[in-house]
């Protein structure tokens, strides 16, 4: 098969995966497709030499997620700048970014980017602690960690956001 | 909520990304090329920016006479401020005078399984080759981690009686190898040594890691020390003293993580 053959195949193959991990990271699909699409092009760059890797998906997967913590940053600091230039109060706290329309999705992101990582990769993409741990270079201690600490908070905004709406907030 | 149910509601959140329309790959070829045209665009100002500044500064030296673009400059301060291509050396292919880090996606990072044994343990040299296409550099330590496999890691140049290694700058020309060499020195109790392990390498100066995969059979069992030497021009484990010039090396370490050599 032509090298232009196997990217196609990848890409049809790992897309929409790799969309649905994006929208636990960033929470909303249109983001989530964006930054899909940029890490294939980055990978599209280098495929000659990532296509003889025995797991090119674990590469573009790490890429994303890098770029899906990025955007948020950047989208954090952006909303946050704009609140400061129309002088709507510095005293209030940065209005959230854009998130999904469901209970789970709007808890999911508003847990801190490194637990939401862990959860994400652990729930949605269905890896491991270990594989996390060997893809991630972390320890697994840390990522045992952090997936509990996730976990707990999940819950925690969910049940908050349930009695938000049962109190007709 | 357990595990199952957690996952059940991501999978439910997630359904309609199960089905929706996945975009033609030309897409991703097309962003590709916009890129690389942005790239060169940003590139092209850049340069350009950097002529017209290395111009008003030679006219601010060499007085309103002279041409910045004919070469003439002459002044140290000329030559290191100025970057138009007459003023740069002609030679093809040398590597530049400030070369920038190797990242972990210009190397090729591999145990070729040649090992040592002496009586330190097993010796073996994790070889960096450079994939680019152009000069990149190396100094230091690379940063090991061994996920899932507990063993204590230094990082040192002299390794007890084996070897003694300089940092040195290694200037990584594109196909060319660099190599840090391992002491691995198994544990009494060889339990854990049976199975294969993944170990995570970062370059120096790279914030990306790659993992190697590692045979056991080396001497990498569970609870073991590793020795980490810096890294020296080659791909084989060094057996005395590198470079083979130096007739002392002042010993540094053993450091629990690589210490800073920029």
């Amino acid at each position: 098969m032509s090298e232009d053959g196997e990217f196609e195949e990848f890409f049809q193959a790992n897309y929409r995966r790799l969309v649905a991990l994006l929208v636990g990271m960033v929470g909303n699909v249109d983001d989530a497709e964006d930054i899909a699409q940029e890490a294939f092009s980055r990978i599209l760059a280098r495929w000659p030499r990532l296509s003889q890797y025995e797991a090119p998906e674990a590469w573009v997967r790490k890429v994303a997620i890098r770029l899906a913590i990025d955007s948020r940053r950047k989208l954090v600091r952006a909303i946050k700048l704009r609140t400061r230039l129309v002088g709507t109060g510095s005293n209030q706290s940065a209005p959230t970014v854009p998130l999904a329309a469901t209970p789970l999705g709007e808890a999911l992101t508003r847990l801190p980017a490194r637990q939401r990582q862990v959860v994400v990769l652990h729930y949605i993409a269905d890896m491991s602690v270990e594989a996390i741990s060997t893809e991630y270079g972390m320890p697994l201690g840390t990522v045992k960690g952090r997936l509990a600490a996730g976990k707990r908070r999940l819950e925690d905004n969910l049940r908050k956001h349930m009695e938000a709406i049962s109190d007709g907030r | 909520m357990d595990d199952e149910e957690l996952r059940q509601k991501f999978a439910a959140w997630l359904a309609p990304t199960h089905t929706m329309a996945i975009p033609r790959a030309q897409l991703i070829t097309r962003r590709l090329r916009r890129r690389r045209v942005r790239g060169a665009v940003v590139a092209g100002i850049a340069t350009l920016a950097a002529v017209a500044g290395g111009g008003i500064l030679a006219t601010s030296l060499g007085g309103s006479s002279g041409s910045p673009a004919s070469g003439n400059t002459t002044t140290a301060h000329g030559a290191a401020t100025s970057s138009h291509p007459s003023d740069k050396p002609s030679v093809t292919g040398s590597p530049p005078t400030a070369t920038r880090a190797c990242q972990t996606a210009d190397l090729a990072i591999t145990n070729p399984r040649k090992a040592v044994t002496g009586m330190t343990g097993t010796t073996v040299a994790l070889v960096f080759r450079n994939i680019g296409t152009t000069f990149c550099s190396l100094v230091g330590w690379p940063t090991i981690a061994t996920p899932g496999h507990p063993n204590k890691v230094q990082y040192q140049t002299v390794t007890g009686a084996a070897f003694e290694v300089a940092v040195t700058h290694v200037k990584l020309a594109p196909g060319s190898t660099a190599a840090s060499s391992l002491v691995i020195t198994a544990p009494g109790n060889t339990s854990g040594c049976n199975t294969k392990g993944s170990w995570a390498v970062t370059p120096p100066g790279a914030r990306q890691h790659v993992n190697v995969v590692w045979p056991m059979s080396q001497g990498a069992c569970d609870h073991g020390t590793i020795i980490v030497s810096p890294i020296y021009r080659g791909s084989s484990p060094v057996n005395g003293t590198y470079p083979p010039s130096a007739r002392h090396i002042p010993p540094m370490g053993p450091y629990s993580t690589p210490p800073p050599t920029r």
